[in-house]
């Protein structure tokens, strides 16, 4: 369990900063709140995944690999709402920083995640 | 038809006049497999139990110091006692686990890579500890008194100088791998066996100039007992924590030395972050968010 708190709690941290990196758009910058707390919320759910994967399976390479594929899906998921102020879809903006989050959150549950488990 | 005999028949016949007469015991003689300077060591097949065995036959007939000291030392990287006795002639011999293995100076290029030969080198700390813990000092730890079996077991043989810690002694031991106060006739205690442990080492890091690992023999060999480490299990301590990727107690490392340690550590790690941060900086140049 403390596998999947730690992956959970590093894509809380790894989510809100890549939604911070909002601002440094002007024309979302409005947003900045929903898009912290959103990729905040979608890097949640992939360190719970992340987290679930990893207790079972021991391979460092496929946790990190699962991360990946996780981070990919979400982002696409909240790729696919468009921009509500011009309609447009961001999909390779959100989606490549959302995968390498993933992959971040799952090489890092793999290879971190086991040492937090035993020094707890 | 020459008259002399040649090299080869003299060894053997010097080698028939110095076998051991076991008849009388459960062993079998097969061939002698080394000779030292209190006795030689033979291979011997004990028929009770239908094994191999090392037989060694001392020049001395008073009681063997090593296999009473073997006896007290059960550990799996100590060659284990199994019997001991006396030949007709008056000679002290004991049977000791027949080792299937080479030297560690014969097969340290097995071990081609650092991480193997230093976690080995652990594994000797971790006997050479169990034997200070029962108050015994080795005495004579080199390469050689170290067998490698086929499967990587690791066994400290040759106990035939140990002491009592403590005890002082007639100077014996390896040039090189001997502390000055053993060298001196002085009491010894397990920072005799840290300074050997040191040696032994430097011996394995061969051409590696690991700032840490020499700081470890540095420490391990310093000329005054009470700079060294205070055993052996400290020494094995150190080289795990570089083996870890963790600061090495006897390594005094300045902040290039401590980046280089994390990174090396956590160079996977870093260069996701890295990547993530160029490929986020290069869609907001670019892209614009």
């Amino acid at each position: 369990m403390k596998k999947i708190g730690f992956a959970m709690l590093l894509g809380a941290v790894l989510g809100a900063l890549d939604g911070m990196t909002a601002w440094f758009t002007p024309s979302v910058r409005d947003q900045l709140g929903t898009i912290v707390m959103l990729s905040s919320l979608k890097s949640v759910i992939a360190g719970l995944l992340v987290g679930i994967f990893a207790v079972y399976m021991k391979k460092e390479l496929a946790v990190t690999l699962f991360g990946f594929a996780v981070g990919l899906l979400l982002a696409y998921l909240v790729a696919m709402a468009p921009d509500p102020n011009t309609g447009q879809h961001y999909y390779i903006q959100i989606m490549i920083p959302g995968a390498l989050v993933g992959l971040i959150v799952g090489y890092a549950t793999a290879r971190y995640g086991k040492r937090a488990v035993t020094a707890a | 038809m020459s008259g002399r005999l040649s090299d080869g028949a003299i060894a053997r016949l010097r080698e028939a006049v110095d076998a051991p007469d076991l008849s009388a015991t459960r062993y079998r003689l097969i061939e002698r497999v080394g000779r030292g300077g209190m006795g030689s060591v033979w291979l011997a097949e004990d028929a009770a139990l239908d094994r191999k065995v090392a037989v060694k036959v001392l020049d001395l007939d008073d009681a063997p110091n090593e296999a009473r000291i073997l006896a007290r030392l059960e550990h799996p990287g100590i060659v284990p006692v199994h019997d001991v006795g006396r030949l007709p002639d008056g000679r002290v011999f004991y049977a000791m686990r027949f080792v299937e293995g080479r030297p560690l100076h014969h097969d340290v290029e097995r071990f081609r890579a650092l991480p193997a030969r230093l976690r080995l080198f652990v594994r000797v700390c971790e006997a050479v500890a169990f034997a200070h813990d029962r108050g015994v000092i080795h005495r004579d730890l080199k390469p050689e008194n170290v067998m490698v079996g086929p499967f990587g077991e690791v066994l400290v043989m040759d106990w035939g100088l140990a002491r009592a810690a403590g005890e002082g002694s007639e100077i014996a031991g390896t040039p090189g791998f001997m502390p000055p106060e053993q060298a001196a006739g002085g009491a010894v205690d397990a920072r005799s066996d840290v300074y050997a442990l040191g040696a032994m080492l430097r011996f394995l890091l061969r051409e590696s100039t690991a700032k840490p690992l020499l700081s470890i023999v540095e420490k391990a060999m310093a000329a005054d007992p009470g700079r060294r480490y205070a055993g052996a299990i400290e020494v094995a301590a150190d080289v795990n924590r570089y083996l870890d990727g963790l600061r090495v107690e006897a390594h005094d490392e300045g902040w290039t030395d401590r980046a280089a340690r994390l990174y090396a550590r956590h160079k996977v790690a870093f260069w996701l972050v890295a990547t993530y941060l160029i490929v986020r900086g290069t869609m907001l140049a670019v892209l614009g968010r």
